[in-house]
């Protein structure tokens, strides 16, 4: 009687295991090739040249999220459009000794 | 950038045989450009309130390479020819591509990008032999300038305005990506803007400060009121 306890518990546990990992494994699949194809449209549509702003040609440029709700205005994202500014150090305080 | 240094490259074989005019007209348009009041149009920008966008753009010539040049579906092509050409870069330099290549499937006229030579930080564009392509052909009915250059000179404008406003493709742009020339692109205020050597048909830019104003600017081709060009709309 314990010995069939025994295995009928390792025949759940082995099926519980089955279970999760096909269910992670489908999962994963669909996950991956919703990733990719969304990945791939992306590219289609935004940036034809990684790394560059582009100007679209008449009629080319593809439709971006929209902004109605929002200022047209540009707006300074931080970083630096004085890519020749130079820097000078000042040293305040008393002289080391 | 408050300032730019610029120097052009002409790259592929054709520029021996067949330059037309474009060489020595987009000569003419960087002499031009610098101080000008299109030149202007982007000095409302700045990173802090002592440091702005300037006209000033000096213009150092150009270079001509015969080699086969590359596609321009790619930066580091461009970048590494920059690097060739141009032995002593400077972190304010912007150095225009042009290559020979007619424009064919791709979507874009040209692009800036940014990147180093040397550790020495560089702004840099690529732009197609743009004759014959009416995607990208401004409509200069003036009779100063072949098709192809008139069409090379209005990019041209639209990309050293984003990169003197956005040179590392990091500062100034709207909520979606799109820089000052991006939100004025194909629309065109001035029939012909004056540089202090030349006239040129060139899209405007955006002006955050004309658009809230309503004595200024004209419309884009979303209809906002927020383009200038230092001609009739300053």
């Amino acid at each position: 009687m314990r010995n069939r306890i025994v295995i009928l518990l390792l025949t759940c546990a082995f099926l519980s295991f089955e279970c999760l990992a096909f269910g992670q494994n489908g999962q994963g699949q669909n996950g991956q090739g919703g990733d990719s194809q969304g990945q791939n449209s992306q590219g289609d549509q935004g940036k034809p040249v990684p790394g560059a702003e582009v100007f679209w040609a008449k009629g080319q440029r593809p439709a971006r999220a929209r902004t109605n709700n929002s200022s047209p205005n540009l707006l300074w994202f931080g970083g630096e459009h004085h890519a020749d500014r130079s820097g000078t150090g000042y040293f305040l305080g008393s002289e080391l000794e | 950038m408050p300032t730019a240094q610029v120097q052009a490259i002409f790259w592929g074989p054709n520029w021996s045989s067949n330059p037309g005019d474009k060489i020595t007209g987009l000569d003419t348009f960087y002499l031009g450009i610098g101080s000008s009041d299109y030149a202007n149009t982007a000095d409302e920008y700045c990173d802090s309130p002592s440091n702005c966008v300037t006209p000033t753009i000096t213009y150092s010539g150009h270079f001509v390479d015969l080699t086969t040049a590359a596609s321009g579906s790619q930066t580091s092509p461009i970048l590494n020819e920059v690097c060739k050409e141009i032995t002593n870069p400077v972190r304010n330099g912007y150095y225009p591509v042009y290559v020979d290549r007619p424009r064919g499937s791709a979507g874009y006229c040209a692009w800036h990008s940014a990147g180093f030579c040397g550790g020495v930080p560089v702004q840099f564009a690529f732009f197609f032999n743009l004759d014959g392509d009416p995607g990208c052909d401004p409509g200069d009915g003036s009779g100063l300038h072949s098709e192809g250059l008139a069409a090379l000179a209005n990019v041209s404008g639209h990309e050293i305005s984003e990169a003197r406003t956005d040179p590392r493709l990091n500062a100034w742009m709207d909520r979606s990506g799109s820089e000052n020339a991006d939100k004025c692109a194909w629309s065109f205020g001035t029939p012909l803007l004056t540089f202090s050597n030349s006239q040129w048909k060139i899209q405007g830019n955006w002006s955050n400060q004309a658009y809230n104003d309503p004595l200024r600017g004209y419309r884009n081709l979303n209809g906002q009121k927020g383009c200038i060009d230092g001609g009739n709309f300053k």
